[in-house]
C-alpha cells in the first residue's frame, strides 16, 4: 500500500464535477471561473489509481480533467479532455498506471 | 454688474445608455475576474430566475447601464452555499459604491444561500446502489461499441442537477425630482429610495439542453421609468461694460408624481438550446408577474442569447423582448467574462 499526494483539476463551466479517486470522492473546490481544485492524500493498493469522474451541464460544455502527483514525485498522472453529453452528463470511469513515467 | 437668474427646462432626447457603451467596454476590460452566482438569462430590466451558473464573470446590461461583481463560495463536496454580490450604476467610466465614505446612489448589494441536488440526486460511489448503476450504465455504453474507459454520460439519464437559492438584497438610490409647483428654491429635490429584497429561486436542469427557473419574492419599486427625464438650467448673467457673463449650471431631474410601492412577483424562465446551434444559442421564454404595486401586471417576453462555443451557458449576449399591456419592448443584453 503506498501513499500519495495527488492534486485534482477540473476546468470547464459545469454546473457541477464531481471527481473520485480510488473510490474517495475529492473536495473540489470552486474559483468562481471554471476551474475546480483538489488536493488530497490517497492510499493506492496495487500499481494503478482508478479515477472517476461525473460532469454536469449543459451539452456540449467542454471539460477538461488533470490529475497531477505532487508526492513522491510531482508529474502528470492523467489529462482527459471531453464534453458533455446530450443528457447533461459525462461520466468516466477509467485508471492510470503509478509505476510508470506518465508524459 | 447685473446678475440675473433663469432657469431653463427642456426635454431630453434620445438614450443615454448607448453614449456608455464606448466607455463601459473599457470598465469591463479593466474590472475584476471572479464574480458571484449570476443568473446569465436576464430580461432588459436585470431580472431572471436560473441561478445555476456559479459565476465567473461581471454583467452588463445596455438597456439598464451598470456592472455587478461578486463571489460565490462553493464546494463540489457540499451541498450548500454561500456568496455575495455588488453592483453600481455607470456614470461616465466608472460605478461609484462609496462616495466621502457614504452609499452611493444606484448601490445594490446582495447575498445568496444556496443548496445543490434537491430533486435530483448527487452520485456517491459509497452507495453500493450508485456504484451499481453506474457500472450497468457503463455495461449499455460496451454494449454499444464505446471502450471501457469512454464517457458514458449519454446512458445516464438521471436528472442531472438542481438548485434553491434565497437570495437577499438591498439597493440604494437616490432620484432628483423637480417640482413646478413648489417654491422656486425647493423645486429640485432630492428623493431617497430604499429597496430590501428577498426571493426564493429554484432553478433545474431538465435535460441536456433545456433549463427551467423559478423565482419567487418581494421587494420595493417605484415609478421612475415612467417620470419625464428634463434638464433644469440655471444661468445666472453678469454685464461688465459690454460683455454679457453666462454661468450655466444644468441638472438632469425626473418630473412627474414619484411613487413607490411594494411589489411580490413571480419570475419564471424556460431556456432551451436547439441541437441544430450546437449549444451555442439559447432560446428563453419567460414571464414576469407582479401581483402588488405599481408594477402590478404579466409581462411574457422572449430572449435569444448566443454564448461562447464549448461554454453554454456563458452568454455573449442577446436581444430580449417583452410584452406589456400589448406593447413590446426590445432590449440588447450583454455579458462579459474575463479570467
Amino acid at each position: 500500500m503506498a501513499k500519495f499526494k495527488i492534486e485534482t483539476i477540473v476546468v470547464g463551466y459545469l454546473f457541477d464535477a464531481q471527481v473520485w479517486l480510488e473510490g474517495q470522492e475529492t473536495k473540489l473546490a470552486y474559483d468562481g471561473d471554471k476551474t475546480r481544485k483538489s488536493t488530497d492524500i490517497i492510499e493506492v493498493n496495487d500499481d494503478e489509481l482508478d479515477i472517476s469522474f461525473h460532469g454536469v451541464g449543459v451539452a456540449g460544455t467542454e471539460w477538461e480533467l488533470t490529475i497531477n502527483e505532487l508526492q513522491p514525485t510531482k508529474r502528470q498522472l492523467y489529462n482527459r479532455k471531453g464534453a458533455i453529453k446530450s443528457t447533461g452528463h459525462s461520466l468516466i470511469m477509467d485508471s492510470v498506471k503509478l509505476t510508470e513515467e506518465v508524459l | 454688474m447685473n446678475p440675473m437668474n433663469v432657469t431653463i427646462i427642456s426635454g431630453l432626447k434620445g438614450n443615454r445608455a448607448w453614449r456608455h457603451l464606448a466607455t463601459v467596454v473599457a470598465v469591463i476590460a479593466a474590472s475584476v475576474v471572479s464574480a458571484q452566482a449570476q443568473m446569465p438569462f436576464q430580461d432588459a430590466k436585470g431580472n431572471g430566475s436560473i441561478l445555476l451558473s456559479d459565476g465567473g464573470f461581471v454583467q452588463l446590461n445596455i438597456a439598464d447601464p451598470s456592472v455587478r461583481i461578486g463571489y460565490l463560495h462553493d464546494l463540489s463536496s457540499q451541498r450548500w452555499s454561500i456568496g455575495f454580490d455588488v453592483s453600481g450604476k455607470l456614470t461616465g467610466s466608472r460605478a461609484s459604491l462609496l462616495n466621502k465614505n457614504q452609499v452611493a446612489p444606484d448601490v445594490k448589494v446582495g447575498l445568496t444561500f444556496g443548496r445543490k441536488y434537491l430533486l435530483a440526486h448527487r452520485l456517491d460511489l459509497g452507495d453500493p446502489s450508485d456504484l451499481q448503476k453506474l457500472k450497468d450504465a457503463r455495461a449499455e455504453a460496451v454494449k454499444h461499441g464505446a471502450k471501457p474507459n469512454d464517457d458514458f454520460g449519454e446512458y445516464w439519464r438521471a436528472l442531472p442537477y438542481d438548485r434553491l437559492a434565497l437570495q437577499l438584497g438591498y439597493a440604494y438610490k437616490q432620484y432628483s425630482l423637480f417640482d413646478a409647483n413648489a417654491p422656486f428654491d425647493k423645486q429640485v429635490f432630492k428623493k431617497n429610495f430604499h429597496s430590501p429584497s428577498a426571493a426564493l429561486v429554484y432553478s433545474v436542469q431538465l435535460s441536456g439542453s433545456s433549463l427551467f427557473g423559478a423565482a419567487v419574492g418581494v421587494g420595493r419599486s417605484n415609478n421612475s421609468s415612467a417620470l419625464t427625464e428634463v434638464d433644469v438650467r440655471d444661468i445666472n448673467s453678469t454685464t461688465f461694460s459690454s460683455t454679457v457673463r453666462e454661468v450655466v449650471r444644468t441638472r438632469q431631474v425626473l418630473r412627474g408624481d414619484f411613487r413607490q410601492s411594494t411589489s411580490v412577483y413571480l419570475n419564471s424562465d424556460y431556456v432551451w438550446y436547439p441541437r441544430t446551434t450546437f449549444s451555442r444559442i439559447g432560446v428563453d421564454f419567460y414571464t414576469r408577474s407582479v401581483f402588488t404595486g405599481i408594477d402590478k401586471g404579466f409581462n411574457p417576453g422572449i430572449g435569444v442569447f448566443l454564448s461562447e462555443k464549448g461554454a453554454p451557458t456563458r452568454v455573449l449576449g442577446g436581444v430580449t423582448v417583452s410584452y406589456d399591456q400589448g406593447k413590446a419592448s426590445v432590449a440588447l443584453v450583454a455579458g462579459f467574462s474575463f479570467k
